[in-house]
């Protein structure tokens, strides 16, 4: 009948046909599932709680410290709950979970925002987040001299990791609000605020 | 005579290569990126992205988010990065903007990485895009085309033949 | 006569057949002229030159320097690629074979197509004064059973379509 070629052109084209109408069907009903009945992007809760900021200097490059004068460095210990079992379906091949701080300087001229601590879930049994007096995961220092005095809001923020298709992403505001003590003994290397 | 002929197939080759390079172009002036499909190199995303896998990037954002995945280059280096911003430090009018990031699968940030000691990224001139769609493996063809030197041949060769045998 | 082909493919028929048209006409005192292919020619390695310079540009200073250019070339390729298109679809059409009779002076013009899986060569002739004549032609007719086109057959069969044109004519 047919050449070996033309089969084969014919098989390929059905192919990439049917692949395209599949993934489009995939990330459609993934994203619908998302948004009904329950809108993921706005039902969200998360809640932290008694935020225990330490404060100490570091004078490492890998810790913000330019020319060796020493850097504010800030850890936190932290409880957190949330449940984010509404962002696993047949589309999602990970959720990275990831706590931040915002905050500006002074004059308002400078916006920042900071991970302390994230998280990658592959599983939708582990998608119940619910730690207590956890560390956070980095040291962060800020991009001017000081940390001391700025005052953190804190959210949690996630990403869905597709199999195929666009990469999601969302917050939830926790409505906690810390301020950055203001004194840190520059003779202690780590030492706890308060 | 034959000339015609032998013109109206070469043209037939031309429009396989120029269709394909063209449409990358269009697709890089539209995402404003000098790539905007890349192919994962590493294993430092992982699991969120393994090697082979295709993405697919946008540079027209003014400023990059905490969590958002970019692709950056750092000067001197050939291979760009794709790594997560961890933090992210701009001035209120969106001037400027400063970013650290880190692979999801390293255990330390990427300062170590940067060019020239420095400890940020510029936003407006190392990133070359942010992430935004993904798709598994299928770029294992181009892994396998540019680390095998037969291969890239190979590649064109079949183009060629097909373009030439395969007729309406 | 060259080589046997595959009759059970009704576009490789069709290629074949189409590819013998020019020596045939040739028979019948037919020159063959270049006029649309030329212009098709002209206008796809338009395409390609833009193409190239496009590509040249981005590998000899690299994407960001040369973005305002980028964006012209491109549009220029896909207003070339869209004049490409409508000349191929509405100009052109299915166009094979245009020739002047060396004689008379009389101009004609061949346009073909086929049907997926069926077994006709849709012919129509057409000449200068306006005329033209759709017929169908079997392919069993001019080919063999292992597959080689019949031209002394496939010959007669033309210059009875020029007669039946001609005839049209006088009417």
């Amino acid at each position: 009948m047919f050449s070996l070629s033309q089969r084969f052109q014919v098989l390929i084209n059905q192919a990439v046909t049917f692949s395209v109408f599949i993934i489009a069907f995939i990330v459609a009903t993934s994203y619908i599932d998302l948004i009904y009945p329950n809108n993921v992007f706005n039902t969200g809760v998360a809640t932290v709680n008694s935020i225990k900021p330490s404060l100490s200097l570091r004078t490492s490059r890998y810790f913000g410290s330019i020319n060796s004068k020493p850097k504010e460095n800030v850890r936190l210990e932290f409880d957190l709950d949330s449940d984010l079992t509404n962002l696993f379906n047949w589309n999602t091949k990970q959720v990275f979970v990831y706590l931040t701080a915002e905050y500006n300087n002074t004059k308002n001229t400078v916006i920042n925002e900071v991970t302390f601590w994230d998280n990658i879930i592959t599983k939708q049994e582990d998608a119940v987040l619910h730690l207590e007096k956890a560390k956070s995961k980095y040291s962060v220092w800020d991009i001017s001299e000081q940390f001391s005095g700025k005052s953190l809001k804190f959210k949690l923020n996630w990403n869905i990791q597709p199999w195929v298709g666009p990469l999601t992403y969302g917050e939830i505001d926790t409505g906690y609000e810390l301020v950055v003590p203001k004194k840190v003994e520059e003779s202690s290397k780590k030492q706890r605020v308060n | 005579m034959n000339l015609r002929l032998e013109l109206t197939k070469l043209l037939n080759l031309c429009f396989v290569f120029s269709s394909a390079y063209m449409f990358w172009q269009g697709l890089s002036l539209v995402a404003n990126t000098h790539s905007p499909i890349v192919v994962v190199l590493s294993g430092s995303m992982e699991p969120a992205f393994q090697r082979g896998d295709i993405l697919f990037l946008w540079n027209r954002n003014q400023a990059s988010n905490v969590g958002d995945i970019v692709v950056y280059e750092v000067d001197g280096k050939q291979i760009p990065i794709v790594h997560r911003v961890l933090r992210e430090h701009h001035s209120a009018n969106f001037e400027k903007q400063y970013l650290l990031t880190k692979g999801d699968n390293n255990a330390a940030n990427d300062i170590s990485l940067y060019a020239n000691k420095k400890i940020y990224l510029n936003k407006q001139k190392d990133i070359v895009g942010t992430v935004k769609g993904y798709f598994p493996q299928l770029g294992y063809v181009t892994i396998w085309v540019s680390e095998n030197k037969y291969a890239k041949f190979a590649l064109l060769g079949l183009l060629a033949l097909s373009s030439l045998v395969g007729g309406e | 006569m060259s080589k046997p082909i595959n009759v059970y493919s009704i576009s490789e028929v069709a290629l074949s057949l189409d590819e013998s048209l020019p020596d045939i006409f040739g028979r019948l005192d037919y020159k063959q002229t270049f006029r649309l292919i030329d212009q098709k020619l002209i206008i796809g390695y338009s395409i390609a030159i833009v193409a190239a310079t496009s590509f040249i540009l981005d590998k000899k200073f690299g994407h960001n320097e040369v973005i305002p250019y980028q964006t012209a070339l491109v549009s220029f390729y896909f207003i070339l690629s869209i004049i490409f298109w409508y000349f191929k679809k509405y100009v052109e059409k299915s166009t094979v074979y245009e020739g002047t009779n060396t004689k008379t002076g009389e101009k004609i013009s061949v346009k073909t197509s086929y049907v997926e899986a069926e077994p006709f060569y849709n012919f129509v002739l057409s000449n200068s004064k306006g005329k033209s004549l759709n017929v169908k032609l079997e392919i069993n007719k001019v080919f063999n059973e292992p597959g080689f086109l019949q031209t002394n057959l496939f010959y007669e069969w033309i210059n009875t379509q020029l007669q039946t044109l001609d005839a049209k004519k006088n009417e």
